[in-house]
């Protein structure tokens, strides 16, 4: 029996063995409440090396890994079992890749009562006739082999989920939904505890988004050439089955939560229900990084960038606008603060393009810093120029200290720079500027940097602003209330430890 | 997809010659002739009226079988069934009206002429011609492209699509990247919808990053051989593919076609003899003084 826990996070690719945002995040939520018990339940693949990338908090109680690829054989298929496997295969079928309504719960009920696994459901004479049928009804016209792989990684990871082992947690909150969602919902139907699930950013678009550049997946032209009809593509199949596990876990979910407006819109697109949409934007330890001190020794004006060197940061414009910028601001130093070691291809072709451009004395790869707030109090503003962002902890970090922001016109990006309607913290902080635009990003730096004046309101702004919006403290204590309106038991002193907002004086 | 082979795809370009236009009209000139010295003939009384119908038929007759011997070899398949139309309508005409007739098919065979003028242009462009054969295929439905009024153009789908159509187009963009594509792309990136702006700024990075890694690759190898020409003349023209790929502004664009010509000249120097480097100098040669 696994430990007590008053919450279980359940994460996908992420905490604790890849750093990223949401990783940050998760680590960083359950170090904020040290009262409450965390359980981690982490999803990945058995190809991803399961190499801790972060000491986990003494407040986590246990970890369990849900590996997708890998689903328990389950009893022997009997004779007289072809029905039900059929049967089986048909839920699975409508879990995946029709309307999903009550098939999943229905599958999960059905695992549960007959022990079926990978050997009945995946690998028996039955399934394959059944799986036979899925691929003349999903994708007749394409190519068998590459059905068949796909069908298997979704099917396996559906059995892989609803066969996992839960722990003996008060509520259950995905950090996204996708797999993680599944698991939630999964969670809630098995044990009937609350369930939470908070996207950053939006799953299924994000998916929609891979798929449509994935050169993984073969496009057929098998279905001839009557263009007044879509042709049935594998990537379709794979879109539908990532919006149905929104929606499955959009339907089991108590409440959910997303940190800005904007994905809202999506998540109802995606079948969300008004009633059940929160937000709860991210929080930093404002104390901390209003406190740092902005050095007035004379320094060349500089541009500072924080955040791994991968290609959805496109470090590539920043060196661009770099390049561009030296001639606005001729003495100007560009400053990368993040590590290279998850794209090092990616990190050297910067390398290679700085050398290109001529901007080895102008560019710094500082790499991973043990103290981000020493350079805060030495940079005169934070540049963002991400193809893709939620709401990035780095740039709260930068403006919260002061720094005025140039960022990409990505997830909150701009609710944090302008404010937004019924923002008591009026005026820009900084300046939006579309994604992959070095010389937009370059004026927007260089008109920063040259005017005194304007560098000072934007920072006050971003002092103002960051405190009453997404101060750690205020984020914390809308969690931990939220948790306590579900499970009663978490109110203030009666979590499993005992108290759980002790040692958290707000 | 059905193709009539003959119609499209084997359609040669027909050369045109002075015989291809003059051909059935020279019949008809010399078939007015004989028709118009029997007629007068006739009616001065030196002939017959059953010696004038038999040489009337037997000149119809001859003109018939020297046309189908003399067009039909002379012509491609695609235009000899059109000039036989054209001689034997002249000789119909003739077999019923004499010289009359004959002029009347002279008469009808001019706008005949004009109306082939335009195929003959399109002969004279391999590619419009094609267009053309195409065009008229996919209209009588020899060409069975079903619903091909549903195709609509790239730009138009990015500005007025669903999210999904969207993120099918800039798939497609991604996949095979032109740089008649770029507009598109970039009209993407101001869409209204974020996930489709990510999605534009994804491809739009791809394609940079692309461009940029062959570059910094070609110039690993061009520097650490510094001698070989080749090496220069493909970093050259890695320079001039990027600032033609019509993702940069102006600036950089020039910037790029600078690299090209500067490596490219280095490799002409350092091997007069290489010939496509010195054909790529020419073509860049050529797309600066276009620009100027």
């Amino acid at each position: 029996m696994a430990p007590e826990a008053d919450v279980c996070l359940i994460v996908e690719g992420g905490y604790p063995y890849l750093l990223g945002g949401v990783s940050s995040w998760t680590d960083a939520f359950m170090r904020a409440s040290p009262g409450l018990k965390f359980y981690i339940i982490a999803i990945s693949i058995s190809a991803q090396p399961r190499i801790k990338k972060f000491v986990m908090p003494d407040n986590v109680v246990g970890l369990t890994d849900v590996i997708l690829d890998v689903s328990p054989a389950g009893r022997a298929p009997a004779a007289r079992d072809g029905q039900r496997i059929d049967h089986a295969v048909q839920l699975m079928q409508s879990t995946l890749a029709g309307e999903v309504g009550t098939s999943f719960d229905k599958f999960i009920d059905l695992v549960r009562q007959t022990g079926f696994g990978q050997s009945a459901l995946l690998d028996s004479k039955p399934a394959w006739t059944a799986m036979e049928r899925v691929y003349q009804e999903l994708l007749h016209d394409g190519p068998l082999i590459d059905f068949f792989w796909t069908w298997r990684f979704l099917a396996r990871s559906l059995l892989a989920i609803v066969t996992a082992p839960l722990p003996n947690a008060r509520v259950f909150h995905a950090v996204s939904t996708g797999y993680a969602g599944v698991v939630g919902a999964y969670a809630q139907h098995v044990t009937g505890r609350p369930y939470v699930v908070t996207e950053h950013g939006i799953y299924t678009n994000e998916r929609r988004i891979e798929l449509s550049i994935a050169d993984w997946i073969f496009d057929s032209g098998a279905s001839g050439f009557t263009v007044g009809k879509k042709p049935t593509q594998l990537r379709d199949i794979w879109l539908t089955a990532f919006t149905n596990f929104s929606r499955i876990s959009y339907a089991h979910s108590d409440v959910i939560i997303t940190q800005y407006r904007a994905n809202q819109d999506y998540q109802r697109f995606d079948g969300a229900p008004q009633s059940k949409l929160r937000i709860i934007p991210n929080g930093i330890d404002i104390d901390q990084y209003a406190g740092v001190h902005h050095s007035t020794e004379p320094r060349p004006p500089t541009v500072v960038m924080i955040g791994r060197i991968v290609p959805i940061k496109d470090t590539r414009t920043f060196i661009m606008a770099a390049s561009l910028l030296k001639d606005m601001v001729p003495n100007v130093v560009a400053i990368l603060i993040g590590p290279e070691e998850e794209d090092p291809a990616y990190a050297a072709g910067c390398r290679e393009l700085v050398a290109q451009l001529g901007l080895e004395s102008t560019v710094q790869f500082l790499g991973r810093v043990p103290d981000v707030m020493e350079y805060l109090g030495k940079v005169d503003v934070i540049a963002l120029t991400s193809i893709s962002e939620a709401q990035p902890i780095a740039l709260l970090e930068a403006a919260a200290t002061g720094l005025p922001a140039v960022t990409t016109d990505v997830g909150s990006c701009r609710e944090i720079i302008e404010g937004f309607e019924g923002d008591s913290v009026i005026g820009r902080g900084g300046i939006v500027v579309e994604a992959c635009n070095p010389r937009a990003t370059a004026q927007a730096l260089a008109a920063i940097l040259l005017d005194d004046e304007m560098r000072a309101d934007m920072g006050r702004v971003m002092r103002e602003r960051i405190p009453n919006l997404y101060n750690k403290n205020r984020i914390r204590r809308l969690y931990e209330d939220l948790y306590a309106g579900l499970a009663p038991e978490l109110a203030l002193g009666s979590g499993s430890s005992g108290s759980a907002r002790q040692g958290n004086p707000t | 997809m059905v193709l009539e082979p003959d119609r499209i795809g084997n359609t040669a370009p027909v050369p045109r010659s002075a015989a291809r236009i003059t051909r059935p009209m020279l019949l008809v000139f010399c078939l007015l002739c004989l028709e118009s010295t029997l007629f007068l003939a006739f009616a001065t009384g030196r002939l017959e009226t059953g010696a004038f119908v038999n040489l009337h038929l037997a000149v119809c007759a001859a003109t018939a079988t020297f046309g189908f011997w003399w067009v039909g070899a002379t012509s491609t398949a695609a235009v000899a069934d059109d000039k036989i139309a054209a001689v034997l309508q002249s000789v119909a005409w003739t077999v019923l009206a004499g010289p009359f007739g004959t002029v009347v098919a002279a008469a009808l065979l001019v706008p005949r002429k004009a109306g082939a003028s335009h195929t003959e242009a399109a002969a004279s462009r391999p590619g419009l011609a094609r267009l053309e054969l195409l065009h008229g295929s996919l209209l009588d439905s020899r060409m069975r492209l079903e619903h091909a009024h549903a195709i609509r153009p790239l730009l138009d789908v990015i500005i007025e699509g669903r999210q999904l159509e969207k993120f099918d187009a800039l798939s497609l963009i991604s996949k095979r990247y032109d740089p008649a594509l770029a507009p598109a792309l970039r009209r993407a990136l101001e869409d209204k919808d974020a996930s489709v702006r990510v999605l534009a700024a994804t491809v739009l990075a791809q394609q940079n990053n692309s461009h940029t890694k062959r570059i910094g690759a070609l110039q690993a190898i061009a520097r650490a051989e510094a001698g070989t020409a080749s090496d220069w003349s493909e970093l050259g023209q890695a320079h001039f593919d990027y600032a033609v790929c019509g993702l940069l502004e102006t600036s950089r664009v020039e910037i790029e076609v600078s690299h090209a010509l500067d490596y490219l000249a280095r490799a002409t120097e350092l091997d007069p003899g290489n010939a496509v480097a010195a054909a790529r100098l020419v073509t860049v040669r050529q797309y600066t003084d276009r620009g100027r």
